[in-house]
C-alpha cells in the first residue's frame, strides 16, 4: 500500500536514496522525503513487527512507538553513515523483544494458582484465540496457520527468520542486530527451519488423519 | 553447531562466496544424506515465502507523518531561536566592548589634555622622564644643551609667566654638582643632575 493521501510525491523522490531522502529531511526539513521514506518501508517494518507480535493493536502501538524514535532520535543517534533502514530495523526490533520480554515478565510473575476460583492465570486468561481468529480474518487459511507455526517458533528464531524473509537481511547484519555471532545467526535459521519441518509434518499428519 | 549445519544455511541463502558454493556442491554429490537435509531445509524454506506484507492502518501513518511535521516545525523554532540567543550574545559582547574601549579613549585624551593644559615641570622627576612627558604632549618644544642641561621653549600666556618663574627657580634649586670623588671622567664632572631635595 502506498501512500495515498492528497500529498503528491514528486517522481523525483523516488529516484532519490534513502540516504539523500534522509540529508533532506534532517537538513531541509523535507516533509515530502520523510513520506517517500515511509512509503518505502512501512510494510516491512509493519509486518516484521506483525510477524513477530501477531496482534494488530500491540503492532499499531509498536509501530507508531518505533517511528516516534525515530524521527526524534535521528538528530543525535543516526550518523549517515550506516543503512537507514537497518538503523530503523534496529529500533523496531530492540521495542519488539521489549514488549515480549515484558509480556514474558508479566505471565512469570502472575501464573499463580487461585485456591478460591481453583483457577490459574492462564485460565483467567481471556481467549487468545478468538482475538487470533480476529487478526487473521483478512488473511487466507494457509498464511494465517504459517503465521501461527512462525509464532510458535522460540522468540530468537522468530526473529532471524523474519529479518531475513522481510529485509533479505545478511546473517552478518542479523547477527550484529541481536548481539550474537554470525554462526548463531546462522544455525538459529537452521533450528527454526527443523522446527518448522517438524510443525508442517504435524499439521499434514493432523489433515491426513481427519480426513 | 557443527560447521557442516551452518553452512547449510549459507548456501540455500546464497551466503556462499562461488568458490565455497562449488566446493559444497561437490560435497553434495557424494555425501547422499546431505542432499537430502538440504533438500527438505530448501522445501521449508519455500513454504515461507507466502508470507504476506502488511501495512499499518491508515490514520497511524497519518499520526506518524503529523508528528515528523510537528517535530520539524519544533526544531525550526529552536534553530531560529538559538540563530536569535547567537546573534543577542554577539551584539551585547559588541556593545561592552565599544563602551570599554570608548571609556579607555576619554580616560587617555583627558590624560593627554591634563598634560598639555599643566606641563611638565615637575621637578621631582627625573629628566628623562620628564621630557618623554614632554613629548607625549607634543609640547612645548625642549631639547638639551652642550652642558647637558635641557632646555624649554613654549609660549605661554602672560598671567601664567611668574608661575613658570617660580618653577624654574624651585628647578635650579633641586640641581646638585657632582662631588663625587670616585668619578674622574670628564664626562660625569660636568654633568648635573636633579635631586630630590625640597
Amino acid at each position: 500500500m502506498k501512500l495515498n493521501n492528497t500529498d503528491y510525491i514528486p517522481a523525483e523522490f523516488e529516484a532519490m536514496q534513502d540516504k539523500e531522502l534522509v540529508h533532506l529531511f534532517r537538513k531541509k526539513d523535507d516533509q515530502l522525503a520523510f513520506r517517500e521514506l515511509m512509503n518505502r518501508h512501512q510494510a516491512k517494518v509493519y509486518s516484521y513487527i506483525f510477524s513477530m507480535i501477531q496482534n494488530r493493536e500491540i503492532a499499531n502501538d509498536i509501530f507508531q512507538e518505533t517511528f516516534t524514535k525515530v524521527i526524534t532520535k535521528m538528530d543525535d543517534t543516526y550518523n549517515e553513515q550506516g543503512k537507514w533502514i537497518a538503523w530503523v530495523m534496529r529500533i523496531a526490533h530492540n521495542a519488539t523483544i521489549d514488549h515480549i520480554r515484558k509480556q514474558k515478565r508479566f505471565v512469570d510473575v502472575s501464573s499463580s494458582y487461585d485456591k478460591e476460583s481453583k483457577t490459574d492465570f492462564y485460565d483467567r486468561l481471556p481467549d487468545e484465540d478468538s482475538t487470533g481468529q480476529h487478526e487473521q480474518l483478512e488473511l487466507d487459511e494457509s498464511t494465517a496457520s504459517l503465521l501461527k507455526h512462525i509464532q510458535n517458533l522460540p522468540e530468537e528464531q522468530r526473529t532471524v527468520v523474519m529479518l531475513r524473509h522481510y529485509y533479505e537481511m545478511p546473517f552478518k547484519e542479523i547477527a550484529e542486530l541481536t548481539n550474537v555471532s554470525i554462526n548463531t545467526a546462522l544455525g538459529r535459521m537452521r533450528y527454526a527451519l527443523i522446527n518448522l519441518r517438524k510443525m508442517f509434518d504435524e499439521e499434514y499428519e493432523k489433515e491426513s488423519n481427519n480426513v | 553447531m557443527r560447521n557442516k549445519d551452518t553452512r547449510i544455511i549459507s548456501y540455500l541463502f546464497n551466503e556462499m562466496d562461488p568458490s565455497e558454493r562449488v566446493e559444497f556442491e561437490r560435497k553434495l554429490i557424494d555425501d547422499e544424506n546431505l542432499l537430502i537435509e538440504v533438500e527438505s531445509l530448501k522445501q521449508t524454506k519455500l513454504r515461507l515465502s507466502p508470507l504476506p506484507e502488511l501495512h499499518p492502518p491508515k490514520h497511524i501513518i497519518e499520526s506518524v507523518l503529523k508528528e515528523a511535521e510537528e517535530y520539524s516545525r519544533k526544531s525550526v523554532i529552536n534553530r531560529g531561536r538559538s540563530v536569535y540567543y547567537a546573534a543577542a550574545a554577539v551584539l551585547i559582547t559588541g556593545f561592552l566592548a565599544s563602551a570599554i574601549l570608548l571609556d579607555q579613549n576619554t580616560e587617555n585624551s583627558s590624560a593627554a589634555q591634563a598634560s598639555v593644559s599643566a606641563p611638565t615641570f615637575e621637578t621631582t622627576q627625573s629628566p628623562i622622564n620628564r621630557v618623554t612627558s614632554v613629548r607625549q604632549a607634543s609640547a612645548p618644544l625642549q631639547w638639551i644643551d652642550s652642558n647637558d642641561v635641557i632646555r624649554f621653549s613654549d609660549r605661554v600666556s602672560q598671567n601664567q609667566t611668574s608661575d613658570i618663574d617660580s618653577i624654574f627657580k624651585n628647578s635650579y634649586k633641586k640641581l646638585t654638582p657632582v662631588t663625587n670623588p670616585t668619578q674622574t671622567g670628564a664626562y660625569h664632572r660636568n654633568l648635573q643632575l636633579t635631586g630630590s631635595r625640597p
